[in-house]
């Protein structure tokens, strides 16, 4: 894959990096639903991740949402884009969103879609606001999964796609 | 022969109960699950937590990503380390909120579930109390179906007591077979 900067690399996961995967993901437990390690291995070849000096600096991932829209072109949801502390703001996080985007684009989906505590990043990709009552399934599907918010229609994360070609 | 006995060993163990009170430590509460390790064999094992007074307790289970252990909370009690690093595989969306929505008296079940011989993972189980209910329901009308066929012999009762103990052996297995 591309690299972003001297010394960073955007790669596919490796098994050696489960761990560290799901560390980085906890250490985000407030903007980010929260992976069991068997998640985070079963679905391993969906993550990249970004590699700084040898580090493990960020990470994001991708899940096809059948239920929402057609069944040939379904949607898929970006999860998971977290990037450590001391390796924000270089471009880590667009760049790992754009690699997913590039990855799910190839195999035909129709629209990008994350739930998100940081609509302005997302925004600034090409992401636009739709109301939550568009994406039922996935609340009803992937929320059980969250111990933060009992209701997701009153979790404040906001739900955003952007429509891929 | 020995089929029958392990599934009826499987059938009569009994899940292991922790009462959360708002006197509940993390010490405790890490401890309780430690003891549960070293008691683990090669079969899964169910621990019902159950909050007990009006007011309840927050407690969670959390993973600390700078060393990889599993801890104990219990809120404005601080926490507890499990020391059972690479052993509890987090295989349950952390932090687990171990008294969520629950009413006093109510119960949630998780299931610690051995890999091999050293790890195990803790999952939530959603369905143990249907279950456990459906069962216990099977083998009631099994149980009466032999009572009455003590006092009024009747091919038909024999059937239905087959019958009623067979279902509640398989909803009790049904979800886990190696349970």
């Amino acid at each position: 894959m591309s690299a972003v900067k001297q010394n960073t690399t955007l790669r596919s996961a490796r098994l050696s990096d489960a761990e560290k995967i799901f560390a980085l993901i906890h250490l985000h437990k407030d903007e980010l639903v929260p992976k069991p390690m068997g998640d985070v291995v079963a679905n391993l070849d969906r993550f990249v991740v970004a590699e700084v000096d040898g580090e493990l600096a960020g990470c994001a991932t991708y899940s096809v949402l059948p239920e929402i829209g057609a069944h040939d072109r379904a949607t898929v949801e970006i999860q998971s884009v977290a990037v450590r502390a001391p390796y924000r703001k270089q471009g880590l996080g667009q760049a790992l969103v754009e690699a997913v985007i590039a990855r799910v684009s190839a195999f035909g989906a129709s629209e990008a879609l994350v739930l998100t505590f940081a609509p302005g990043f997302f925004k600034r990709l090409g992401f636009g606001e739709i109301p939550k009552s568009r994406v039922m399934h996935k609340l009803y599907s992937g929320c059980i999964h969250c111990t933060k918010h009992a209701d997701p229609f009153t979790c404040p994360e906001i739900a955003m796609v952007k429509p891929l070609a | 022969m020995n089929r029958v006995r392990e599934l009826w060993r499987r059938y009569v163990r009994q899940p292991a109960h922790l009462y959360l009170g708002a006197e509940t430590t993390p010490a405790e509460l890490a401890e309780w699950f430690r003891e549960i390790a070293r008691e683990l064999d090669a079969r899964p094992r169910r621990l019902n937590l159950v909050v007990h007074g009006a007011e309840g307790v927050d407690a969670w289970l959390d993973f600390d990503p700078a060393d990889g252990e599993m801890v104990a909370r219990v809120d404005g009690c601080g926490d507890e380390k499990f020391s059972l690093r690479r052993r509890w595989l987090p295989e349950h969306p952390v932090p687990l909120r171990l008294s969520r929505a629950s009413a006093a008296g109510e119960m949630r079940t998780l299931l610690v579930d051995p890999i091999d011989t050293n790890r195990f993972r803790v999952r939530i189980a959603f369905d143990a109390r249907t279950r456990t209910l459906f069962s216990h329901v099977f083998f009631g009308v099994g149980f009466a179906s032999l009572c009455l066929f003590v006092f009024r012999p009747h091919p038909a009762l024999v059937v239905l007591a087959l019958m009623g103990v067979g279902l509640s052996v398989a909803v009790k297995c049904v979800s886990d077979p190696r349970e």
